[in-house]
């Protein structure tokens, strides 16, 4: 798990999307009173309904939800690829919804980068003219945009492929250029709209490693939307459950899994990986000391598959400790075998 | 395909290079070559293709029919080799040709029917005075209704109009077009054509079908001729087709002055009256080029002179330059006399 | 699909289903029975409610004349426009004429090698020397110069236009109307006015070209920025372009393909008004076509058509490979390039000499390559051998002919002589086809039966029979019927205009006409189309005929259709026919070979027979194609009513040739607009038709 600081890298207060020929209107008329669905008035859709949330520096934060519920319409609003009805989205401490025109390309130019679902590369340029581009219409001199492109093409594992075109490459390699060219402006936060959902699952797992890798060493504070479950608990370091322009929940992997909030989130639970996505200390009897004849130390964000194996050859309960090597709490089998069904 | 296909190269790059390399080339080409010994199609001689001096180019319309080419063509050869102006020949439709009169972009037109252009005549030579009538061109038409002479060799009635009152006679020209009654090609509607009015006054058992353009009418005469087959058809002399085909016209009713006169109120019950075919002038040609204009408006010869040029066109495949060179030579006496 | 389709309307009964069209013939009949025992005149429309269009356009034509040589307006705009436009024709003529024959021919083989390759370096060699051989040398390039200077105006203008329709919404729902009548508006109508605002000569020759050229490229460049993937202008948007970077670095280069077919059917559009502009004084090819109907040689119009249709190929086959361009395609090895009828004997051969020539064809491209150093230079160069050796080739003619040929023009004594035959074959045709025997068969009785039982009936029908208000009601009620309420607003309001121009009873003359020429060119178009779509060898054998009738001038052929059906209405229709028939077939072949092969293998394992087959699957799935090809097969037959008009169809088109020939330009334009009004209604509905059969 990567290191999160406290500060907020992005905040979203009160987001509205609303499509039609009025949304003003509609968005007043849902203001004073708020039935639960998302037709409203006829030929407008309330896409995103009045969303709030903070992403701290560092952190991914991922949004997953099934197709219609809005998170690609959020995460479009974030980047401003369309405007909210109404909200405010802070950027380090600006809010970017007023920014004009000139201020938004700065944004973009600098600080906010993306990476598309459906790759979103150009396919008239090269790879590497397509991972320079950013820094093309930046302004950057040829020699140097091409040596920081070469660099990110070599760091996403694709050297030797930069005079090719796009189409020429998988999709998977493509969705590496795509990463490229968004890390390529060496941006405060990466924004990624369903970027591996048109993969093949294997090729799938493949860029979420690869994600995970480059994560580890970037820390940057990225915003993740997908309709995967299993991807989300995979990525995110908190996730946001999205229905009907909501959201449902928002927690820890281990949160959702434990304490899924209502049967819609419980659906999704119902297949998750919890081996994986529980640690120790999720599932533990918190508490300092007091244990007696315990004879192994787990750490405390030890996935639960790691843990299981030392305790099905040790019947003793272990305690779970934290990074300083001081135990918090104590796991058993009991405990371990509880979390790992669902609850009815 | 066994070419070899180019490669690389983004489409937009390879297009802007074809493009400066045509560009090279042709700049190129224009330098290298000698000048063209063979001059382009006459028409388009390029004023720079002329020792200009300080003489302006004398511009002449050439309308479509062979007569206009040979009248043009006597004209440029003589104010080229004779008063020194450069001459350039701008082939033009007969009615386009007054509003480019009418501006200066033309300085003469050497041969207008009369019949086919009151209204220009009106507009521009008595209301705006902006084209002078410059003198008969000697040449007269005249219009009327054609028919090949076997026809009128097997139905002797039919060589006046009171033939065509016979249901029967009137009946051998019928067509799918004209139903019971016989057709009666008109043919190019700039001309006036009275022919409406003549077959409702005199209870002719005809129906005009409209042929749109000469071409049309010219088409369908080969081709009943080739087939001996009766047509009737509006139709002027002098013209080519006389020479090619054995053709007779219908005797209409005389044409008088009074009857003249009733044109446009639909009473016309007359023949056409005879064209004196005549020449216009753009109205600042007198200043810019006297001479030229003298020389214009002097200029007329017979009916003969210019069937004799016909002929050579049409029927011995001359150009109409060489039937004017040739002419130009035999006929000296005629000439002369049209220089200032 | 096609079984599902049936399945769904057999639900309900066939009353039910036919419900809106009972309702509507009812209407319509009481509606012509109300009109018939009411005691007004309703045959033809009222001429009091004429709008009188033409006073006011005459009086400003008046005035134009009258101001033209004074009046600033005309001083300091149409006057150096016409100049400038003037110099460049001068120029590239010169340029043209000044080169030697050998040059010309070996710079444009060239050209068509660095663009595609041998064949069409061949290609376009021997139909330039063809037309050389035709003694039309120099016609030709005249031609070619008005060509490639309308098409650089059409393009100046056009490519921009196209940009700013395809970036802003409100630019493009201007343009488009404008465009659409530019390219149905007859160019007849315009012709005396271009003369007017900018002279005799050449200049408005070019002008006519490029306002009936530049319709394609503006609209393909503005579909092609607007098709641009919407994910490429977003990533480019997320990358913080600005609105010119995002235009020039992923719109317009993702155009590309879209404006390069743009560019060619705006040169092919061009091509088709040569002989049209040789009216108002543009010389070259379309002169020599016009002067051969003049005077009847119909051997020589024919070799003046054929090297229209000469360049036509080449401009036409350049400008598709200079689209066709494929920056990936890796250079294929020489022994995948051994052609299929070599001997194997031979092959080693072929190699061996086949690799010596690639070696000598890269020689300019290697030689450069020693003097460069920078590596993308390189690649460059060694990317366009084809056009360097190219190049090379060219300049090395250049050279010599400069110094060694003195005469530019193509030599006299080499004559190739098609007119003489073609007099012959017309010749025979007049006599022996015209009517065969003392049968009633032939040509002659063809047409008259036509006239009789086709074309009589359905005018009097349209013009005599039907009062006006019947007329429009029905229009109404299709339009209602293929595509909703605006369509119906639409039939209705073009029928009114066309009343109040005053065009009411010429116009449906004209539009039986027009009804009668589609069907019957349906009637050859549709067979031919499925025989196409069964058979490759077939279609092989009319493709090159139904280029040849595409691009090959009607006025060419307009002589013996006279002789051969009489004037009147039936030479039109046999014109305007030959001119329709082709993207009747294309588009008929082209629906039937587009049918999904899953669905067509799963009519297979259902046991179809090929009969079947086309029947039940093929015909029905094909239907919104075969439906476009009526669509343009009616727009076509539309663009040749002038045409008709000129060798007796009487009705709108002659109005148009009349207006032209009197310089009435208000009679023209009248006549004009109501062709247009009729085309957009037409085209609309056939095109709502066309939409509702795929939307099924």
């Amino acid at each position: 798990m990567t290191p999160l600081s406290s500060t907020s890298m992005l905040s979203c207060q009160n987001i509205w999307k609303i499509f039609g020929r009025t949304p003003e209107r509609v968005l007043r008329k849902l203001n004073s009173a708020s039935p639960h669905d998302t037709k409203v008035d006829k030929g407008h859709v309330v896409a995103v309904r009045d969303v709030s949330f903070d992403v701290r520096k560092g952190e991914t934060f991922v949004v997953m939800g099934l197709s219609g519920s809005g998170k690609s319409t959020l995460i479009r609003c974030i980047s401003r690829l369309s405007d909210p009805t109404d909200g405010r989205i802070m950027i380090d401490g600006q809010d970017i919804l007023k920014m004009k025109p000139n201020e938004l390309r700065e944004l973009r130019r600098h600080k906010v980068s993306m990476v598309f679902q459906n790759f979103g590369l150009f396919p008239h340029r090269r790879v590497i003219d397509n991972v320079a581009y950013g820094l093309e219409v930046r302004g950057i001199p040829k020699k140097e945009r091409l040596a920081i492109a070469a660099e990110m093409i070599e760091l996403v594992g694709l050297a030797g492929w930069e005079h090719h075109f796009p189409r020429q490459l998988s999709g998977g390699m493509q969705q590496r250029v795509g990463l490229a060219r968004a890390l390529a402006v060496k941006p405060d936060i990466l924004l990624y709209d369903e970027p591996f959902s048109a993969l093949d699952p294997l090729i799938r797992r493949e860029m979420q490693d690869e994600l995970l890798r480059l994560q580890s060493s970037l820390h940057k504070t990225s915003i993740f939307i997908t309709h995967d479950f299993v991807e989300a608990l995979k990525l995110g370091d908190r996730i946001a459950i999205m229905r009907n322009g909501e959201f449902v929940q928002v927690g820890t992997p281990q949160e959702l899994v434990l304490k899924p909030c209502n049967d819609y989130v419980k659906a999704f639970v119902k297949d998750a990986p919890r081996a994986k996505v529980l640690t120790a200390s999720s599932v533990m009897y918190p508490g300092g000391m007091g244990f007696t004849n315990i004879r192994q130390n787990v750490p405390g964000s030890s996935s639960l598959e790691e843990v299981l194996p030392l305790l099905s050859d040790h019947d003793q309960p272990m305690a779970v400790v934290n990074d300083a090597g001081t135990p918090i709490g104590m796991i058993d089998r009991k405990a371990v075998l509880r979390a790992l069904t669902p609850s009815t | 395909m066994i070419e070899r296909r180019p490669q690389g190269l983004s489409t937009l790059v390879r297009s802007a290079y074809t493009l400066l390399v045509v560009f090279m080339l042709a700049a190129c080409g224009g330098a290298t070559s000698t000048p063209s010994t063979d001059a382009p199609a006459a028409n388009d001689a390029a004023p720079t293709s002329a020792p200009a001096g300080d003489k302006p180019t004398i511009k002449l319309a050439e309308n479509s029919w062979t007569g206009s080419s040979i009248n043009v063509y006597v004209a440029k050869i003589l104010i080229e080799k004779e008063l020194g102006y450069p001459v350039e020949i701008v082939t033009i439709d007969e009615n386009a040709q007054w509003a480019a009169l009418a501006s200066g972009d033309l300085s003469a037109s050497l041969e207008v029917w009369p019949s086919g252009h009151a209204d220009n005549r009106k507009t521009y030579i008595e209301e705006q005075k902006v084209i002078n009538d410059i003198g008969e061109l000697g040449v007269v038409g005249k219009i009327g209704w054609f028919l090949p002479k076997y026809v009128v060799d097997q139905h002797p009635e039919l060589a006046t109009w009171e033939g065509f009152k016979d249901p029967e006679l009137a009946g051998l020209f019928k067509t799918a077009e004209t139903g019971n009654k016989g057709q009666f090609l008109a043919g190019d509607p700039a001309w006036v054509q009275y022919d409406e009015d003549i077959i409702n006054n005199l209870g002719l058992e005809l129906q005009i079908v409209r042929a749109g353009s000469e071409q049309a009418v010219l088409a369908a005469l080969d081709s009943a001729y080739s087939r001996q087959e009766p047509i009737l058809f509006y139709f002027w002399t002098p013209h080519s087709v006389l020479a090619k085909y054995d053709l007779t016209t219908v005797q209409l009713p005389e044409y008088t002055d009074e009857c003249g006169a009733k044109a446009g109120t639909g009473q016309v019950d007359c023949d056409y009256p005879p064209d004196n075919l005549y020449k216009i002038a753009w109205s600042g040609l007198e200043s810019q080029a006297p001479e030229v204009y003298t020389f214009l408006s002097k200029f007329n010869y017979s009916n003969e002179d210019q069937i004799s040029m016909i002929a050579a066109v049409d029927t011995d495949k001359k150009s109409p330059e060489e039937a004017a060179q040739q002419w130009i030579d035999s006929h000296e006496d005629v000439w002369k006399a049209w220089l200032p | 699909m096609a079984t599902q389709i049936q399945t769904m309307s057999i639900t309900k009964p066939l009353w039910q289903r036919s419900l809106k069209l009972i309702v509507a013939g009812l209407v319509l009949v009481v509606l012509y029975a109300c009109l018939r025992f009411i005691p007004v005149e309703t045959s033809s429309f009222p001429k009091e409610w004429n709008l009188g269009l033409r006073q006011p356009v005459d009086q400003l034509q008046r005035w134009v004349i009258a101001n033209r040589t004074t009046h600033p307006i005309f001083l300091s705009i149409f006057v150096p426009l016409s100049s400038s436009i003037d110099l460049s024709m001068r120029w590239a003529e010169q340029v043209l004429l000044n080169t030697s024959w050998v040059g010309i021919v070996t710079l444009i083989s060239m050209l068509g090698y660095a663009l595609s390759g041998f064949r069409l370096a061949f290609v376009s060699a021997f139909m330039l020397l063809l037309c050389g051989l035709f003694g039309l040398w120099e016609e030709s390039m005249q031609t070619l110069a008005l060509m490639l200077i309308s098409v650089c105006c059409a393009l100046l203008l056009g490519i921009p236009l196209g940009i700013l329709a395809g970036c802003y919404r409100s630019v493009d729902r201007v343009v488009r109307p404008i465009l659409d009548g530019m390219q149905t508006l007859p160019a007849f109508v315009y012709l005396i006015p271009l003369l007017l605002l900018f002279g005799v000569g050449r200049v408005p020759a070019v002008v006519a070209t490029v306002i009936y050229a530049i319709p394609p490229v503006v609209r393909l460049t503005s579909l092609g920025i607007q098709q641009v993937s919407s994910s490429a202008v977003e990533a480019g948007r997320a990358f913080g372009s600005t609105g010119s970077q995002l235009l020039l670095k992923v719109q317009l280069p993702l155009a590309m393909p879209a404006i390069m077919t743009g560019i060619n059917q705006t040169i092919m559009m061009a091509l088709s008004m040569v002989v049209i502009a040789a009216l108002i004084g543009a010389g070259g090819l379309g002169r020599e076509v016009v002067m051969a109907l003049d005077r009847l040689e119909v051997g020589k119009g024919f070799q003046a058509g054929l090297a229209i249709v000469f360049l036509a190929v080449i401009l036409d086959r350049l400008s598709a490979a200079l689209s066709q361009i494929d920056p990936l395609s890796e250079p294929i090895p020489l022994e995948e390039r051994v052609p299929r009828w070599l001997p194997s004997r031979l092959e080693p051969l072929f190699l061996v000499v086949g690799g010596a020539f690639e070696r000598v064809i890269s020689l300019p491209a290697e030689l450069l390559c020693l003097f460069i150093q920078n590596k993308g230079w390189r690649r460059l160069i060694r990317r366009s051998t084809n056009l360097l050796s190219g190049l090379c080739v060219v300049l090395i003619v250049f050279a010599i002919t400069a110094w060694f040929l003195p005469q530019n023009s193509f030599p006299k004594e080499w004559r190739l002589d098609l007119a003489t035959p073609v007099d012959g074959l017309v010749a025979w045709m007049k006599v022996n086809l015209y009517r065969i025997g003392d049968l009633p068969i032939g040509t002659g009785p063809f047409s008259d039966a036509l006239t009789l039982y086709l074309l009589n009936p359905m005018r009097s029908l349209l013009r005599d029979i039907l009062p006006w208000p019947v007329i429009m009601a029905g229009a109404t009620i299709l339009g209602f019927y293929a595509g909703g309420w605006r369509l119906a607003l639409l039939s209705l309001g073009s029928l009114v205009m066309i009343g109040l121009l005053g065009m009411w009873e010429h116009s449906m003359d004209t539009l039986s006409q027009v009804l009668i020429t589609v069907i019957c060119a349906f009637v050859i178009a549709f067979p031919l189309g499925i025989l196409a779509s069964q058979s490759e060898r077939f279609a092989a054998f009319l493709r090159p005929i139904l280029d040849f009738l595409q691009t090959i001038p009607t006025f060419v052929y307009l002589t013996p259709v006279i002789m051969l059906f009489n004037v009147g209405r039936v030479p039109g229709l046999i014109a305007a026919a030959l001119y329709a028939i082709p993207p009747g077939i294309r588009l008929t072949t082209l629906g039937l070979r587009q049918v999904d092969t899953a669905v067509i293998e799963a009519a297979r394992a259902f046991g179809s027979t090929r009969r079947q087959l086309l029947v039940k699957v093929q015909l029905p799935m094909a239907l919104p194609s075969i439906m476009l090809g009526v669509n343009q097969m009616i727009m076509m037959v539309l663009a040749m009513v002038i045409i008709a008009g000129l060798v007796g169809s009487g009705a709108l088109g002659l109005e148009v040739v009349t207006g032209l020939r009197r310089i009435q330009t208000g009679r023209g334009l009248e006549a004009g607009l109501a062709i247009v009004f009729l085309a957009i209604m037409l085209d609309r509905i056939t095109q709502a038709w066309a939409k509702r059969q795929s939307d099924l």
